[in-house]
């Protein structure tokens, strides 16, 4: 019996949890706590952060099943797991990452076998998946969408048991995540019906820092599943700590300060083996590694520019060289937040704060990346506001309050696309399709009203256009039981658009033969030839621009002449505004309780200050002598109540003059974020034209906003109630929109992703500049002719809940409505408004360099505070 | 100049009358002239595969019964490019009859050549509409024509084929694109009467046509909703 044949042809037993006792011993926590989970077939979400053993915590289950199969002959060739990551690299890192292991357990030719499936591979891989398709699938949220479209590929996919989806915070929050949602309810569907062993797939969700963790969880899992959570984020030692280039009486917005932080930077990146620097935009990023090689020629080498307008091959070889140890830094814009591998960077450096604690975490986790190293962040605050929230988000992140995710509520955009990809796989019932779309959790709450009229849409308009005409071109072919997409080259034309990345209009930089990465449009046409911008941290001359291709020369030695790129800002999130409001009260009760003029309490108080903040006795007084100036203007803002200062400006050097005199500005100090301050000063700019006529002009910032008026739109207390009312908040906030630039710009994302006006077509790229303005026109009809379209319905949902935070300002405007509110005439601007006005000044600014002029005013002012002080 | 440019009117020059409804009006001819009107652009974008909105002719076709109502032509002049693309569909054709009826019942109507208007002629012929067509027409002082094709005379031309926008400041800190008459010596310029039609602002200078290309125009009449604004290009000083 020993000796039997048959016997012989079973594999040997490889054991795999064996293979990994020997390969790293214990597992960590994270692996620990998931690994019976997964053994009992429960879909998981697993947060821990990077460096943590996350990839085994998922795989060993899986990699163990299918030695299992392949061990009693029953593997077969189809897809068991299917991994998703919003990232190429990361899925390419995946494929190496596995193939060890599978090597080292099985030696020579592993049976169990791995393909990588994105927008790269190539049609002859892809015929070879198809014909032979692996085992473990590793892929994007989009190119798993193109093969649930594509009918053939059906079958290959009804057996897959897991589905592991990696960074799953990057995406819960987005559209993207919205997409995938519903890929994984279809992938669940194809499952065939076998009453006896039909189990749901097991879902595995791999997240950094995340909260809450069961809101993600159900983002995994969708309505009808059950989602295990395993939480070990705080296993890892984060050290966090501020870092300020600013000395006494600093000027609250960039300037001087500008190149001392650069040299300070220099000096960290010199005391450390490798410094990641995170800058939060990619013009940052790049004027960053451009200043920091300026003041460190002999480094300059090593001194390396990362971000996602980089050609990929640029990107790349960056990324390998920082994994090879060769890098002392690489600055980037966000683009290594996320966990492909990056080698062993030792210290991480977020200049201007992350503005939020998780992002805060997770950039901190990129350092030290193993379990039993600490990591290190620093946040380097560059203005004494920031230097607050950097204070505020070490102490939230140490107490480990992370900022809640947000999920899309049901975009329709996203609906459109997906419906149209179901139909290329088969005829659906209405039904059946409503109830599947719903069993994503972000489309839970989707309303029958707007899942028909998605379907209307695509069918080209409603029943009465339908039978009116032979042909309207629709997407589907709708009845009132079923639908299909039409066959044909409608479906070959939404395989060349799935995706919810919006594109752009990039134009690609080229110096000589080589791409060094691409700009955005808007960009370049504000250039003009001869002028010296930024790319890969290296100054390039525009020489011209020809068919979406800007060809430079290298510039050495030259500095910078054009304008900046777009900054897209994040928002403070709301667990730090609070924290801050917090503090910005106790601060108040110190100085109205105590002896502001006597330099022992001042110094006294700075101790206070450094401890409540933990931060060191330095900054704290930096901080303690701004509230202290804002204090002698003003009044320093708390919680329950809201002061707008009123400042009367002369605007002396402004040319020309404004006509008719001073303008006034009213600076409101609502500390809810950008996003929501920009909703709220968007209301009141709309109810004071009303109220006075003719337009008011708001600049807003995290901490507030600042209207600026003409005289004959002065406001006085009794203003307020009507200014600030919440009711009819929504609609006014609606009609603020109309003609907004905001509303035009979310439209044309949301007709691309909803396929109104294809990207791609016929496998080319449509010139942008063609597709901005249709997009612009389509608007204008729409707006006009059917301003209930599903996408105009979806533009004004993306405004409303992500760029402008108009839940979050009426929620504001709810909890202040009983509470104290008063107009409070200052005669200079006070520190806590100055950055806000010198954002609104400088685009008035002609006579001088505004960085200039707005330091020297801010110091004439202290200067007069201060004497002002010492007279009394 | 009598200017009721309030009322969306404005007379240029002695008998020759803009109209904020994107139109010309030449009072000894008693003729309206519009341009650019881009049938059946929708169709055109859907037979592409962009799921555009039909909503769009109802307009169009108000402004067109409005206009013939409150000058009473002789004649309507279409200065070329009257579709956007001459295809055989269900849609354009019906876009293109009501058109020619909306006008014939009243008055008539002349089709100028533009650059759209390839295969035309059999489009109208499946729609069983005799319609004039020709290169060009003079008309009184004017010659009227599309523009996409140089030419050199003696008359101030009429034409289209530019869409000219100017982007005006909307008060607000923005820019609002509007479409606009563009006024030179010997040329004069109308807006699109298409509401699809979107272009580049005039003073970028990036003009399609040879004739646009050799004009100096001093001054653009920009299309407010239903008001006309003037603004001055170059100072006469």
């Amino acid at each position: 019996m020993l000796h039997s044949p048959l016997l012989k042809a079973v594999p040997e037993k490889h054991d795999v949890f064996a293979w990994f006792r020997a390969r790293y011993g214990r597992p960590t926590p994270a692996q620990k706590a998931a690994w019976p989970i997964i053994r009992e077939r429960r879909s998981v979400l697993i947060a821990s952060p990077t460096g943590t053993g996350k990839t085994f915590a998922a795989f060993m289950g899986v990699l163990d099943h299918l030695e299992h199969l392949h061990r009693h002959g029953q593997l077969l060739e189809t897809i068991y797991c299917i991994y998703v990551s919003p990232l190429r690299a990361l899925a390419y890192d995946l494929e190496k990452n596995l193939a060890e292991p599978l090597r080292e357990i099985f030696g020579g030719k592993p049976p169990i076998r791995v393909g990588l499936r994105s927008g790269d591979t190539t049609s002859s891989e892809r015929v070879k998946q198809f014909n032979r398709p692996p085992h473990i699938l590793l892929t994007t949220p989009e190119s798993l969408c193109l093969l649930l479209s594509q009918k053939r590929w059906l079958p290959h996919l009804e057996n897959v048991r897991w589905v592991i989806v990696d960074e799953i915070h990057a995406m819960a929050e987005n559209k993207r995540g919205a997409h995938l949602s519903l890929s994984l309810g279809r992938l669940e569907r194809l499952r065939p019906e076998d009453p006896v062993n039909r189990r749901p797939i097991q879902r595995i969700g791999l997240s950094a820092t995340v909260a809450p963790l069961d809101e993600v969880g159900k983002f995994l899992t969708g309505t009808n599943g059950e989602c295990a959570l395993v939480d070990v984020s705080t296993g890892k030692k984060i050290e966090l700590k501020v870092h300020t280039p600013l000395r006494k009486r600093p000027y609250p917005e960039a300037g001087y300060t500008g190149q001392r932080l650069i040299r300070e930077l220099a000096e960290t990146v010199r005391r450390h083996r490798t410094t990641l620097v995170f800058t939060n935009t990619r013009s940052g990023a790049e004027a960053t590694t451009f200043w920091l090689r300026e003041v460190a020629p002999d480094l300059a080498d090593a001194i390396e520019c990362h971000h996602a307008s980089l050609e990929r091959d640029v990107r790349q070889e960056v990324e390998d060289r920082l994994k090879r140890g060769e890098l002392r830094a690489v600055i980037c814009s966000t683009s290594l937040e996320l966990g492909i591998d990056i080698g062993s960077v030792d210290v991480v450096v977020m200049l201007s704060t992350p503005k939020g604690v998780s992002r805060a975490l997770q950039r901190a986790g990129r350092s030290g990346h193993n379990i039993h190293s600490v990591s290190r962040g620093i946040l380097m605050a560059t203005n004494v506001n920031d230097l607050v929230e950097a204070c505020a988000t070490v102490l939230l992140g140490r107490r480990h309050e992370l900022d809640p995710v947000r999920l899309p509520t049901a975009p329709l955009d996203v609906l459109a696309q997906h419906i149209v990809s179901m139909g290329c796989a088969g005829t659906w019932r209405r039904d059946e399709a409503l109830a599947l779309v719903r069993s994503a959790y972000p489309f839970a709450q989707l309303t029958r009203k707007d899942f028909d009229d998605v379907l209307d849409y695509l069918a080209g308009g409603g029943q009465a256009l339908r039978t009116a005409y032979t042909e309207v071109f629709g997407k589907i072919e709708l009845n009132d039981e079923t639908f299909r997409t039409r066959p044909g080259r409608v479906q070959q034309d939404f395989l060349q658009n799935v995706g919810v990345i919006p594109s752009v209009g990039v134009v690609r930089v080229r110096m000589r033969h080589k791409h060094l990465g691409s700009v955005e449009e808007s960009f370049i046409n504000r250039l003009k030839p001869g002028d010296v911008f930024i790319m890969g941290g290296r100054a390039c001359r525009l020489e011209r621009v020809s068919n979406m291709e800007a060809i430079v020369l290298p510039a050495n030695g030259e500095l910078p002449t054009g304008p900046r790129w777009n900054a897209n800002k994040m928002p403070l999130s709301t667990n730090l505004a609070e924290e801050i409001v917090r503090f910005r009260g106790e601060v108040r009760a110190w100085i109205e309780a105590g002896h502001p003029a006597e330099e022992t309490w001042v110094t006294e108080t700075a101790k206070r200050v450094a401890t409540r903040l933990d931060c060191g006795v330095a900054n704290a007084r930096i901080v303690l002598e701004m509230f202290l100036g804002q204090a002698r203007v003003s009044e320093i803002p708390r919680g329950g109540e809201l002061l707008i200062e009123q400042f009367d400006d002369a605007g002396d050097f402004i040319v020309p003059k404004t006509p008719g005199g001073r303008q006034r500005h009213y600076f409101f100090h609502s500390v809810i974020g950008r996003s929501a301050n920009e909703a709220l000063a968007r209301v009141v700019t709309l109810r004071l034209s009303r109220l006075r006529g003719g337009n008011a002009v708001a600049t807003t910032n995290d901490y507030g906003f600042v209207l600026t008026v003409a005289p004959h739109q002065h406001i006085g207390a009794e203003d307020l109630a009507p200014l600030l009312s919440p009711d009819s908040f929504i609609a006014d906030f609606h009609a603020s929109l109309v003609n907004s630039e905001m509303l035009k710009h979310h439209f044309r994302n949301a007709a691309q992703i909803g396929l109104m006006v294809y990207r791609n077509y016929f496998g080319k790229q449509k010139p942008t500049r063609k597709l901005q303005w249709s997009a612009e026109v389509i608007y204008n009809v729409l707006r006009e002719h059917e301003p209930d379209h599903v996408l105009l319905r979806e533009a004004r949902r993306d405004c409303l809940q992500v760029f402008l935070d108009a839940e979050k300002a009426l929620h504001f405007l709810n909890t202040g409505l009983h509470q104290p509110k008063k107009i409070r005439p200052v005669d200079r601007v006070p520190p806590l408004s100055f950055a806000l006005y010198a954002t609104k000044i400088k685009e008035a600014l002609l006579v001088e360099d505004p960085a200039e002029t707005m330091e020297r005013l801010f110091n004439q002012w202290w200067n007069e505070i201060d004497s002002g002080t010492r007279a009394a | 100049m009598r200017s009721t440019a309030e009322r969306g009117r404005l007379e240029l020059r002695p008998g020759l009358w803009l109209d904020a409804r994107r139109a010309v009006y030449l009072e000894t001819e008693a003729t309206i002239a519009v341009a650019d009107p881009h049938l059946g652009y929708a169709w055109a974008q859907r037979h592409a595969g962009n799921l555009l909105p039909l909503a769009d002719d109802r307009e169009l076709e108000m402004n067109l019964a409005e206009l013939l109502e409150d000058y009473a032509p002789r004649q309507v002049v279409v200065l070329g490019d009257f579709v956007h693309r001459a295809i055989a569909l269900d849609g354009i054709r019906d876009q293109i009859c009501r058109f020619i009826d909306t006008v014939e019942m009243r008055s008539r109507l002349v089709l100028l050549n533009g650059n759209h208007d390839r295969g035309l002629h059999e489009v109208l012929r499946q729609c069983a509409r005799n319609v004039a067509t020709a290169r060009e027409m003079v008309c009184g002082e004017y010659t009227l024509l599309h523009g996409h094709e140089d030419v050199t005379c003696d008359r101030t031309v009429l034409m289209g084929h530019e869409h000219p926008v100017i982007a005006l400041p909307d008060g607000t800190g923005g820019r609002v694109k509007c479409p606009c008459f563009l006024i030179g010596a010997r040329t004069i310029v109308l807006p699109a009467h298409s509401p699809w039609a979107a272009g580049s602002d005039i003073r970028k200078r990036d003009f399609l046509s040879a004739v646009a290309r050799r004009e100096t125009f001093v001054r653009a009449i920009a299309v407010l909703g239903r008001k006309l604004l003037p603004v001055t290009l170059i100072d006469p000083a």
